[in-house]
C-alpha cells in the first residue's frame, strides 16, 4: 500500500503548507468573527419574525390554579399565547447523547406546576419584544403555593414536599422517593477490608458550588414554519440532530418535519449540551401563530437555565505507610435542581471519574441525585469530573504530607496507567488506557514550577503575603465509544466530502463548533489525508436535512471520534482520487500516492495535480468525486493533564492571586497547537473561577436566584487572569485517534480547581474544603475573623 | 388575526428621528425614546456585528465607539448619539484589509467563539488611541470590562499587545474607523 505519505505525522514548525498536522494555522472562522460578519443565531433576521417572552413563576413551588390570558390575547400585536393547556401532555427528555429508551423524561413543554423561581408558566409571541413583555405582564395567574425544598438536604428530609410525582425512564414510570431521582452505586473489591489494611485513613466532606457556564452568547431560538408544515430551526445548540430528535418527540411530530440549521456558538461549555425548555416553546408558538418567531433569553433567564451540579462530597481514603492507596469511598449528594436533565448521567460519570484516577483495589461510590426547587443544573465542561477531582486531589496532598512522601511521587506510585482499565463514561463504558504521558507531564511540570520550593513555602508563616504552590492532576475520556453496539450512550458520527472542479474539497459534518476550533481540526485532518492544504478544505455550514448524523459536541470527542470519521471518509476519497489519477496516468493504482496537491507515481517523476484530476473528471463526465463515512466509535482514549499553580494569599484581605501556571497535557499528537493551547488557557480560567469566585446563590427563604447576571456573578476578567502560563505537551501518540490525537476540552478544566486548593493549603497550612474559596473563607481559615 | 406579522409595532407618537454618522456614513432613523444604541444598530440598521450579551453593562460584548470613546452600546441611549460619530466592528476592516488588531486576534488564537471579539476590538482601538504605548499589562488592566469565557485572556491580550508593536511601527493610533 501507498498510505505512508498521508499517514506520516508532520512537525509543527514547518513552513510547508501541506504539512497540516501540528501546524499553527489560524482557524477559518476567525476572520468572519473578527469582522463581525459571522451570523450567530441571535443575528438571524427573518421578515415578519415575532419575538417571544416567557411568563415565569415567582414562586419556587406552586400549582397553577387558574390562568387568564384574555387581556394578553386582546393586545394589538399579540399573535399567540400558550399555557399548559396548549402544550402536549406527554413528558419529554432533554439529553442528546442518550437513546430515548434510557432517558429520564420529567419535563412538559409548559408544566401545570412551577418547580423553581423562573419555571415556565406561559409564553407570548408578538410583533416586538416590548409588546410581548407587556402581554406577559397582563396574564393573570392564581398560584397555590407549596412548601419548597431549596437545597439537597432539605429535599431529602422527612416531610419534604414532593417535587415530581413521577419520572419516566423511556416508557417506564418511576416514582422518585424523597426527591431522589436515582442513586448511583459503583464499586470494586471490599472497602471495609481495604480500610482494615490501611495505616492511615482520612475523611473529609467537600462542598462544590453551583457554577454557571456563562457563555457570552445567550440562548436563542429562531423557528420559521414553512408552508409545507415543516419547521426551519436555528438554535444555540451543541447538536443539530440531537435537537431535532428531542424537539420532535416533545412536540409529537415526525423527525423529518424539522430541519435544524448548524450555527457557530458564542461559547457553550455544556450549557447547550441538551435541549432546554425554550426550544419546544418557540416551536409551539411558531406552529400556533404560523409565523416565524424568535426567543432570545435575557442574561438572567440564561443564567437560571443551566449550571454545573452543586454537590456535597464525602471522601474517605485509606493508604498504607508506603504510600499505596488501598481503599477509597465516596458518597456524593448531587443537586440536579428542579428537573432531571442530565443529573443521573453526570453522577454516573462522576463515579467513573472517581474510580479511574488511581489504582485502588477497594473502591465504592454512592451518588444520590436529588431534585430541589432550584434552577436546573446541566452538563458543564468536565461533566462531574471537577466535583470528584477536588476531593481526590486534596486527599492526595493531605496523605502525602501525613506520610512524608512528596505529592508528585505519591501520585506517580498510584496513578492509573497504560494497560489499566478505566471508566470512560459511567459504569458501562469501560476501556483500557493505551497512550499515557502522566509521568512525563508530572516530572516535567514539577521541574518547571520549581516544586522543590514547596516544603519551604509550607514553613513560611510570616508576612502579609503567603505564597504557595500546588498540583492538580486529572484525566478525561475522549468520546464515549465502546465495543458493544447496544449501549446506554450514543457515539457515532458521519462525514461527507466532495472534491470541487478546482481541486479543493467540501466537508459536511453535523458537528457543532462551540468556539473551540474543532471544525478547523477537521479541515486539517481531511487536508492531510488528501494531500491538500487546510485552506483547500471548505467546511460547509449544514443542517439536519443535508448532513449525516453526529451525536453532539461533548465528552471531548470532536477530534477523536468525529475527526476520525472525517479521516476515514477522506481515506475513501483519497483512494478514489488515486484510481482516477491511475486512469489519467495509465499506471496501476497501487503505484499512486497523494501528497502536496498531486498524485505521484512511485519511483518516477510523473504526477498529476489534484486540480487536474478534478478537471479531467468533469470534462470526461466521470461523475462527482465524493465519499462518505458514518460509524460508531468502538474505543475511547484517556487524555491526561496536570496543573502546577503558584498563588499569593493576602492574609489581611483574604484575596488570592494566581501568579504562575504550568500546565502539562497528554493529548496525544497535537493537530493544531494554537487551538489546544487555547483550550488549556480557557479551561484553567474556568477552573480558577470555580475555585475562587463562582457560585450561583439561591435565597433560602424565597427561592430566588440572587446573582443571575455579570454584575453579581463574577467570572475571571482580564485583570484576574494569570497570563504567566507555561503550556507543554507529553510526547505521546494515540494509535486509535486521527493522526495520533486525543481530546483536551474537558481535562483542561478538570485539574485547575484542585491545583488552587492545594496551592492555598501550601500557603496558609489549611486545606479548605468549601468552594469557592472566597476571601471570607480564607480569613476564617486563618482565624482572623 | 393579521397573518402578515409586521416586524415592529410601527411608529408611535413618541418616536424620534435620530441623525448620526455610523462608520463614516450619515444615517437617519426613527427610534423609541428609551431605545439603546445597541438596539438601533442591531435591530434598526442590521449591524449585527456588535453583540448584545447582557443588556446591563456587565459583559462588554456590545462595546462600540462614540466620538472615539468606547461605550457599552446596551447602556447608551440611542438619542444621545444624535449628531455623533459611531464606530462599529463593521467599519474596522475586512478580510482583504483587516485592522492590525483584527489580524493579530485571528493569527494569534485570540478568537475562539468570537462573541466577545467585536467588543474587545472596539475597546482595544479606543485604548490604543488613548495611549499608543499601552503594553500587555496595561491592556489586561483596562480590558476588565470586556469578559471572555474562552481564552483565559492569555492569547487575547498577547495578540492585542503584539499588534500594538506593529501599529507603533506604522505610526497608527488604533483609529481604524473614526
Amino acid at each position: 500500500m501507498t498510505d505512508t505519505v498521508a499517514e506520516s505525522p508532520a512537525v509543527g514548525t514547518t513552513s510547508d503548507p501541506f504539512a497540516n498536522i501540528g501546524r499553527r494555522v489560524p482557524k477559518f472562522d476567525a476572520i468572519h468573527k473578527a469582522t463581525g460578519r459571522l451570523k450567530f443565531v441571535g443575528d438571524v433576521r427573518i421578515a415578519g419574525m415575532l419575538d417571544i417572552k416567557i411568563l415565569r413563576s415567582p414562586h419556587p413551588h406552586a400549582e397553577i390554579v387558574s390562568i387568564d390570558t384574555s387581556r394578553a390575547e386582546a393586545m394589538p400585536g399579540v399573535k399567540a399565547v400558550i399555557t399548559h393547556r396548549d402544550a402536549p401532555a406527554r413528558p419529554y427528555g432533554r439529553e442528546f447523547a442518550l437513546p430515548p429508551e434510557y432517558m429520564p423524561r420529567d419535563n412538559f413543554v409548559i408544566p401545570d406546576k412551577a418547580r423553581y423561581v423562573g419555571d415556565v408558566v406561559a409564553a407570548v409571541a408578538a410583533t416586538s419584544v416590548d409588546v410581548a413583555a407587556r402581554a406577559v405582564a397582563a396574564i393573570e395567574v392564581e398560584y397555590r403555593k407549596l412548601p419548597a425544598a431549596l437545597n439537597a438536604s432539605a429535599a431529602v428530609a422527612p416531610g419534604a414536599a414532593t417535587i415530581h410525582d413521577a419520572v419516566h425512564w423511556g416508557e417506564e414510570r418511576e416514582v422518585p422517593r424523597r426527591n431522589v431521582l436515582r442513586t448511583v452505586e459503583m464499586g470494586v473489591g471490599d472497602v471495609a477490608a481495604g480500610f482494615a489494611e490501611a495505616d492511615v485513613i482520612i475523611e473529609n466532606t467537600f462542598t462544590v458550588p453551583k457554577q454557571q457556564q456563562s457563555p457570552m452568547e445567550r440562548r436563542c431560538i429562531v423557528v420559521d414554519p414553512r408552508p409545507d408544515g415543516r419547521l426551519d430551526v436555528w438554535c444555540t445548540t451543541q447538536s443539530i440532530h440531537g435537537l431535532r430528535h428531542n424537539l420532535a418527540r416533545a412536540l409529537g411530530i415526525p423527525y423529518s418535519r424539522i430541519n435544524v440549521h448548524q450555527s457557530f456558538l458564542g461559547g457553550a461549555f455544556g450549557a447547550r449540551l441538551d435541549m432546554n425548555v425554550d426550544e419546544p416553546i418557540a416551536a409551539l408558538l411558531a406552529m400556533k401563530s404560523g409565523l416565524p418567531v424568535r426567543l432570545q433569553l435575557t442574561r438572567e433567564e440564561d443564567m437560571m437555565s443551566t449550571s454545573r451540579h452543586p454537590a456535597t462530597v464525602r471522601l474517605r481514603s485509606g493508604m498504607k505507610r508506603d504510600g499505596t492507596l488501598v481503599a477509597h469511598e465516596m458518597e456524593a449528594h448531587v443537586d440536579t435542581g428542579a428537573y432531571a436533565c442530565s443529573g443521573e448521567w453526570v453522577t454516573k460519570c462522576m463515579g467513573g471519574w472517581f474510580m479511574s484516577m488511581y489504582r485502588v483495589p477497594h473502591q465504592k461510590f454512592t451518588g444520590h441525585v436529588i431534585y430541589t426547587n432550584t434552577p436546573p443544573a446541566a452538563g458543564f465542561r468536565g461533566f462531574g469530573n471537577p466535583q470528584a477531582n477536588v476531593p481526590i486531589e486534596s486527599h492526595m496532598d493531605i496523605l502525602a504530607d501525613r506520610l512524608g512522601i512528596d505529592p508528585v511521587e505519591l501520585r506517580l506510585r498510584n496513578y492509573i496507567r497504560a494497560g489499566d482499565a478505566y471508566f470512560a463514561q459511567g459504569p458501562n463504558v469501560v476501556d483500557h488506557i493505551k497512550s499515557c504521558g502522566v509521568e512525563e507531564i508530572l516530572t516535567s511540570g514539577a521541574r518547571r514550577i520549581g516544586w522543590e520550593r514547596r516544603a519551604e513555602l509550607a514553613r513560611q508563616k510570616e508576612g502579609r503575603i503567603l505564597k504557595g504552590i500546588g498540583l492538580g492532576r486529572a484525566f478525561h475520556t475522549s468520546g464515549c465509544g465502546q465495543a458493544n453496539e447496544v449501549s446506554d450512550i450514543l457515539e457515532y458520527a458521519g462525514s461527507t466530502i466532495k472534491i470541487n472542479e478546482d481541486g479543493t474539497a467540501n466537508l459536511t459534518t453535523a458537528l457543532v463548533d462551540m468556539g473551540t476550533g474543532n471544525l478547523m481540526g477537521h479541515a486539517q485532518i481531511v487536508a492531510e489525508t488528501l494531500g491538500l492544504r487546510a485552506e483547500d478544505v471548505i467546511v460547509n455550514v449544514t443542517d439536519t436535512d443535508s448532513s449525516p448524523y453526529d451525536v453532539v459536541t461533548h465528552a471531548s470527542r470532536s477530534t477523536y471520534v468525529s475527526g476520525m470519521v472525517a479521516k476515514l471518509a477522506a481515506e475513501k476519497l483519497r483512494d478514489k482520487l488515486r484510481e482516477l489519477a491511475a486512469r489519467i496516468l495509465e499506471v496501476a493504482v497501487e503505484d499512486v500516492a497523494l501528497a502536496h496537491g498531486h498524485a505521484r507515481v512511485h519511483g518516477t517523476d510523473r504526477s498529476v495535480s489534484i486540480e487536474e484530476i478534478a478537471r479531467t473528471a468533469q470534462m470526461r463526465q466521470w461523475g462527482t468525486i465524493m465519499a462518505e463515512e458514518s460509524r460508531r466509535a468502538v474505543t475511547t482514549a484517556s487524555h491526561f493533564t496536570c496543573k502546577f499553580v503558584e498563588v499569593s494569599v493576602d492574609t489581611e484581605t483574604g484575596h488570592i492571586t494566581v501568579d504562575r501556571v504550568v500546565a502539562g497535557s497528554d493529548v496525544g499528537n497535537v493537530i493544531n497547537p494554537v487551538l489546544v493551547e487555547g483550550q488549556i488557557h480557557g479551561g484553567a480560567a474556568q477552573a480558577f473561577g470555580y475555585a475562587l469566585m463562582e457560585e450561583i446563590q439561591v435565597d433560602q427563604d424565597t427561592g430566588r436566584t440572587l446573582n443571575p447576571d455579570f454584575l453579581n456573578y463574577k467570572i475571571l476578567t482580564s485583570r484576574d487572569a494569570c497570563r504567566d502560563f507555561d503550556v507543554f505537551f507529553a510526547d505521546t501518540y494515540e494509535d486509535t485517534g486521527p493522526f495520533g490525537a486525543k481530546g483536551i476540552g474537558e481535562s483542561a478544566n478538570n485539574d485547575g480547581a484542585s491545583a488552587i486548593v492545594n496551592a492555598v493549603a501550601n500557603a496558609i497550612g489549611v486545606h479548605i474544603t468549601d468552594l469557592p474559596i472566597t476571601p471570607e473563607k480564607v480569613l476564617r481559615a486563618l482565624g482572623t475573623i | 388575526m393579521n397573518r402578515t406579522g409586521p416586524a415592529d409595532t410601527g411608529r408611535g407618537a413618541n418616536d424620534r428621528l435620530l441623525t448620526l454618522v455610523v462608520n463614516g456614513d450619515p444615517v437617519s432613523l426613527v427610534v423609541k425614546p428609551y431605545e439603546s444604541l445597541n438596539s438601533a444598530l442591531r435591530d434598526r440598521l442590521n449591524l449585527t456585528g456588535t453583540k448584545r450579551g447582557c443588556d446591563a453593562g456587565g459583559c462588554g460584548t456590545c462595546t462600540v465607539r462614540v466620538d472615539g470613546q468606547a461605550v457599552y452600546s446596551c447602556m447608551y441611549p440611542a438619542l444621545r448619539a444624535e449628531g455623533r460619530s459611531v464606530a462599529t466592528v463593521e467599519g474596522l476592516g475586512d478580510a482583504g484589509r483587516p485592522h492590525p488588531l483584527q489580524a493579530a486576534l485571528v493569527e494569534g488564537g485570540g478568537v475562539q467563539c468570537g462573541y466577545c471579539t467585536p467588543g474587545v476590538l472596539m475597546a482595544g482601538c479606543a485604548l490604543y488611541a488613548d495611549d499608543p504605548d499601552i503594553d500587555a499589562d496595561g491592556l489586561a488592566e483596562e480590558l476588565a470590562g470586556n469578559l471572555c469565557r474562552c481564552t483565559g485572556y492569555v492569547k487575547l491580550i498577547e495578540a492585542l499587545a503584539g499588534a500594538g508593536e506593529q501599529m507603533r511601527g506604522n505610526g497608527m493610533r488604533g483609529n481604524g474607523n473614526d
